[in-house]
């Protein structure tokens, strides 16, 4: 069933300048539709697997293939433009805080282009409510709370409905209860066919899930 | 279609940003214009040159002297001989009359004074006068005249300034290369301004820029608004430079005038026609474009947003 793997490491190396290893020799798969974990303590190549997916770092060695197109054969063109189908959630927010939520949600539309003002409203407005985050739609980024910043990253990538979505320890910086109120965003998103690959290095509250973990040490399988 | 609506847009973005801060941009703009002016007037002086040679400006003038007692006659046969000339040597010729010379300076409060005693005796003692306008500098041909009209009877004098032409060929020459190397010097600074005024502008949005390029935006996207930004205040600072060179043309030519016996009535700027002026701000945006393309690229290369 090879049409059914839509992510395929094969033997992938990341290496950065410097000599640093971040992922050494990995080999999986991720088949269309699965949501999975990505679990490591800090430093042991988690966002460096999802850059690779995402096609912003290229592997040194080895090939990365997303839904059949191998990401190290082609431009740096396409690969930018193939990230216009992946939604991501930085680790990092990457909100932009020269304007507003409703602004920074809209984005991804402005880049993949073809959509009327009423088109980007009603997008924009009901991701924004996927994530609870719909009476916010005008205020100003520093005005949110982190676990409402965190949403708002959520908003934006999915606002486009991408085929993968990709979020880099979305959970971080939040309490327990807000981060399973996260988790559980994400499994809704799940169930309507997307494929999700989310990264922790807090692997307790992965458990309950009942979903496949990855685990990583020092850019290697770990148990 | 949609390649139209994201050029309205970045219009449109561009407009609203430029008047939101309008000193910030004036600025850009006064900069922009003052170095479109500065072409612009080597533009125009390569124009007027042109116009100015044609104007006669270059070929040296003869001033023939009749004996005080030459008769009609004698004049009809030295007009008549400057005539045989041809075109090719001689543009045009004016006779002025002894009479007609003393009218002329008795005309004159200042000089009424120092002539007063010529003007006071009842002999005119002024001679008739021809001035030939020639219509080349070359000197050979231009003594042959010299030896031709000389030998005439009652011709008193030819005096002619041979090196008057290679004088101003060369002034001319020089001011063409001049003004050329000039242009081509602005236009430089200019694309370095540009460069400039667009690396600050990435610099400003290189959060924007970078996200946006991890979302997946083509180079097109993020070049798109600072081509927009860039090329509309270009074309204001070429508006204003337009202004600006027919402000200055004018007040040149007031001046001119009111000097025109010093310089002669060749001596006059003409504003850049409009077609030339057009096509001048058909090579600036094109140049604009290029410029943004460019630094775009380098800012990409040696930054993060390369991704
Ligand atoms: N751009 C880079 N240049 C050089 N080294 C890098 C770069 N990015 C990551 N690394 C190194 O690669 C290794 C893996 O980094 P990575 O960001 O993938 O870790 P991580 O699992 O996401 O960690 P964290 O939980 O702290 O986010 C680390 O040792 C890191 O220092
Ligand atoms: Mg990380």
């Amino acid at each position: 069933m090879l049409e059914n793997k839509i992510i395929k490491f094969q033997q992938v190396t990341k290496k950065y300048t410097g000599d640093i290893t971040a992922i050494n020799n990995l080999s999986f798969d991720i088949e269309k539709g699965e949501l999975v974990f990505l679990a490591g303590h800090s430093g042991a190549g988690k966002s460096t697997i999802l850059k690779l997916i995402a096609g912003t770092e290229v592997a040194s060695s080895g090939s990365v293939v997303i839904n059949n197109i191998d990401l190290g054969k082609i431009s740096q063109n396409n690969r930018t433009f193939i990230r216009q189908h992946i939604g991501f959630v930085f680790q990092d927010h990457k909100i932009l805080f020269d304007r507003n939520v409703f602004d920074n949600v809209r984005l991804p539309l402005d880049i993949i282009g073809g959509f009327t003002e009423k088109e980007i409203h009603e997008k924009v407005s009901n991701a924004l409510e996927s994530v609870g985050l719909e009476h916010k739609i005008k205020s100003r980024p520093e005005q949110l709370s982190g676990g409402e910043q965190q949403r708002l990253c959520i908003a934006r990538a999915v606002i486009h409905k991408p085929k993968i979505l990709i979020a880099d320890e979305p959970t971080a910086n939040l309490d327990r209860a807000n981060a399973l109120k996260i988790l559980e965003l994400f499994k809704q998103f799940h169930k309507s066919g997307v494929t999700i690959i989310i990264s922790a290095h807090d692997e307790s509250i992965l458990n309950d899930y009942g979903k496949r973990i990855i685990r990583l040490s020092k850019g290697q399988f770990r148990g | 279609m949609d390649k139209i609506n994201n050029h309205i847009k970045s219009f449109k973005q561009s407009w609203s940003y430029i008047l939101s801060q309008p000193i910030e941009h004036l600025i850009n703009i006064l900069v922009l214009g003052l170095i479109i002016t500065i072409c612009g007037i080597g533009l125009s002086l390569n124009n007027n040159m042109d116009t100015w040679k044609a104007n006669n400006i270059v070929y040296p003038q003869m001033i023939v002297y009749m004996n005080t007692q030459a008769n009609q006659a004698d004049i009809d046969a030295t007009q008549k001989a400057i005539n045989k000339a041809g075109a090719k040597i001689v543009k045009s010729s004016q006779f002025i009359s002894k009479d007609q010379a003393l009218a002329e300076l008795s005309q004159d409060k200042n000089m009424k004074e120092i002539s007063s005693d010529v003007i006071s005796s009842s002999d005119n003692p002024l001679p008739d006068v021809i001035i030939i306008n020639t219509s080349t500098s070359e000197s050979s041909i231009l003594n042959k005249l010299d030896m031709q009209i000389s030998q005439i009877a009652m011709v008193d004098d030819v005096q002619v300034d041979m090196n008057y032409a290679g004088k101003v060929d060369n002034l001319i020459l020089f001011a063409s290369r001049l003004s050329f190397a000039i242009q081509i010097l602005f236009i430089a600074v200019l694309g370095l301004v540009i460069y400039n005024m667009i690396r600050l502008q990435m610099m400003l949005k290189s959060d924007a820029i970078q996200v946006s390029r991890l979302i997946g935006a083509s180079d097109s996207f993020i070049m798109r608004p600072l081509i927009h930004y860039a090329l509309w205040q270009v074309t204001i600072a070429t508006l204003a430079a337009y202004a600006g060179l027919f402000f200055i043309s004018n007040s040149l030519n007031n001046l001119f005038a009111s000097f025109s016996n010093l310089f002669g009535n060749g001596f006059k700027i003409t504003l850049l026609p409009i077609e030339q002026f057009a096509m001048m701000w058909a090579s600036i945006a094109i140049f604009t474009i290029f410029t943004v393309f460019l630094a775009v690229r380098w800012v990409f290369n040696n930054t993060q947003a390369k991704q």
